[in-house]
């Protein structure tokens, strides 16, 4: 059993390689799908949250609260299907997505521009300055998503377990490679691996509940769980008569799953 | 240039160009009001929603810089404001109180409730605070301006020697809790929350502690000042309580001490709306824009800019008040 990330440019081949693990492995395969499960979760248009994950926040959107909003129900949404213990996913930002996850296996598939407009132009019938001027688009979105959302660079190394240059190799086997990485230890989705899955969809769960409610939505939250009780920590201004921290803790309490509830806050004047 | 030497440089440029960009902002104050002046109809008065506008656009610009440089607004506005704008002092003061107040008055209360403000610690003193607050109003009043004017001078350049020099300490040393507040039971416990623990507190030198909140609040009431620059020092340092509760203590402080203070301002006709309520609302929004943006700015300029602001503007009410030229 593993938890599988590939992250790649635009008609990289990525959607290949993740058919080819299934075969190999027999996990299911999960991409860009995911964007529909957390906009149902959230009750909205798959193109707006599409949209609004792409843009910038807004002078008057405090503090990005609308898109951290998008990326946790993204993660929920993620981690329900990794909670079972085998998942390839080759979606958006997989690599960070499922960050705070032990145990994923996360790849980096790198193709030559030709082969790309290959792909293109088979799937889309681009080619040429179009097919070269959509691609470069489609990656430098990518890459500012992830910037915006993050803060890392996408090509960054260090963000990969492993990175597969398709320039010499081809799919399958870039697919033998991947499929004898997961199969080392490391990698393995124990029973420890399965709780740490669990708490972590509750976190996305308590944390997506906490940045939907108006007086929640625009502070710095970090939420961690484990075997169910629930932390949240951040800072909150000392507004309302102190009643943050009861709303806080209300509502997560509302999230099933929550046995306790310990808040860890600083609590700043906002108006020194 | 090597790091170190980076370093160096920096930590003694920083301040300079901070300072520098002080002196920038006030003469582009000045040139603001002389604009606003300038603006005057044939009545000879400019038109009235000038000056609101100003007030507003200049608390605003100071509530962002009270925030990230970890600085009250009410220590910002009088100096600056009667120091720069051609408003009478005796109503920048009252206004100045207000200012200090409103934002006490949002704050104090959830501190309160979250018991990081200590009612045991704040009610001895915010009797004897706002008993001085009240006589140092009084007393505002009944001097001449440009006395006032010129002890507003040397007091903001005492408020800016005081930021510069005056540490903190987190968890003070207090070995033994005096009889004096031991009698009064000055003591108590919060929640730390950076590290998940019961803090148990208590103070000494409760007696000293008390006759500095004397001159404080008579400070406060005579100039208008918010009085947190010297509430937290003397609640941290001299009695002993921690930082965080001597913080959130001084906030609650300076809802019972301005209030005293200030209605001594509003019986004696003190309070022009249309400069109370665009301070106070630019205040606050521009509180609100500065904690927002505390992540991302660098609070340790910033406060050495808010050190260069008072700098200036307490050496021109020293000069306004002597009747001497200024550079601004």
């Amino acid at each position: 059993m593993a938890i599988i990330t590939i992250c790649r440019g635009t008609r990289s081949g990525g959607e290949l390689l993740a058919t080819c693990l299934a075969e190999a492995l027999g996990y299911p395969v999960l991409g860009r799908e995911v964007i529909h499960k957390a906009a149902a979760e959230l009750g909205l248009p798959v193109p707006d949250m599409t949209v609004a994950l792409a843009r910038s926040p807004g002078l008057l959107e405090r503090g990005g609260a609308e898109r951290n909003t998008y990326v946790s129900a993204l993660q929920a949404a993620l981690a329900e299907h990794a909670v079972d213990g085998h998942l390839i996913y080759h979606g958006l930002a997989g690599q960070l997505l499922l960050r705070d996850v032990p145990a994923v296996c996360r790849v980096r598939l790198i193709a030559p521009l030709e082969m790309r407009l290959g792909f293109l132009k088979h799937r889309e019938g681009l080619n040429g300055h179009d097919g070269e001027a959509f691609i470069r688009t489609q990656d430098r979105e990518r890459a500012r998503w992830v910037k915006l959302l993050y803060g890392e660079r996408i090509e960054d190394p260090a963000l990969y377990d492993m990175v597969i240059n398709l320039e010499v190799l081809d799919i399958e086997m870039a697919c033998a490679l991947v499929t004898t990485l997961v199969r080392q230890p490391e990698y393995a989705v124990t029973e420890r691996v399965r709780e740490r899955l669990r708490d972590f969809l509750l976190a996305c769960r308590v944390k997506t509940v906490l940045l939907r409610a108006p007086e929640t939505a625009g502070l710095p939250l970090e939420v961690r769980v484990e075997d169910g009780r629930v932390e949240v920590s951040g800072s909150a201004p000392a507004l309302a008569g102190g009643e943050t921290g009861n709303r806080i803790a209300a509502l997560t309490r509302t999230v099933e799953g929550v046995s306790d509830v310990r808040l860890k806050f600083e609590w700043f004047d906002p108006y020194p | 240039m090597g790091k170190i030497e980076q370093g160096w440089w920096r930590r003694r440029l920083e301040p300079l160009a901070a300072v520098l960009l002080a002196g920038g902002l006030l003469l582009l104050l000045t040139a603001t009001a002389d604009g606003a002046q300038a603006s005057a109809t044939p009545t000879g008065a400019p038109p009235w929603w000038v000056w609101p506008i100003v007030l507003f656009v200049i608390t605003f610009v100071m509530g962002i810089l009270a925030a990230v440089g970890g600085v009250g607004g009410g220590v910002l506005f009088v100096p600056i404001v009667s120091g720069f704008l051609p408003f009478h002092l005796d109503f920048t003061r009252c206004c100045g109180l207000l200012v200090a107040l409103s934002g006490a008055l949002a704050a104090g209360p959830g501190f309160l409730r979250m018991n990081l403000a200590s009612l045991r610690l704040a009610m001895p003193v915010a009797v004897i605070a706002s008993a001085a607050a009240i006589g140092g109003a009084m007393i505002g009043l009944a001097l001449p301006t440009d006395i006032v004017q010129t002890a507003l001078g040397v007091a903001i350049l005492g408020i800016v020697a005081i930021m510069m020099v005056a540490r903190k300490s987190t968890f003070p040393e207090v070995p033994e809790a005096d009889r004096l507040s031991s009698v009064m039971r000055i003591y108590g416990v919060y929640r730390e929350a950076s590290l998940a623990q019961t803090i148990n507190w208590k103070i000494h030198r409760t007696i000293p502690g008390l006759l500095l909140f004397i001159v404080i609040g008579l400070m406060a009431g005579m100039f208008g000042l918010g009085a947190g620059w010297a509430n937290v020092p003397v609640l941290n340092l001299v009695m002993g309580a921690p930082l965080k509760v001597s913080v959130a203590t001084s906030k609650f402080l300076l809802s019972i001490t301005d209030t005293s203070a200030a209605w001594i301002y509003i019986n004696e006709g003190g309070v022009i709306a249309l400069m109370v309520v665009p301070s106070i609302v630019g205040i606050m929004l521009g509180s609100l824009i500065g904690v927002r943006i505390l992540r991302v700015a660098r609070p340790g300029f910033v406060r050495w800019v808010v050190i260069g602001l008072l700098l200036f503007a307490g050496a021109k009410a020293l000069t306004k008040g002597l009747g001497l030229p200024f550079i601004v």
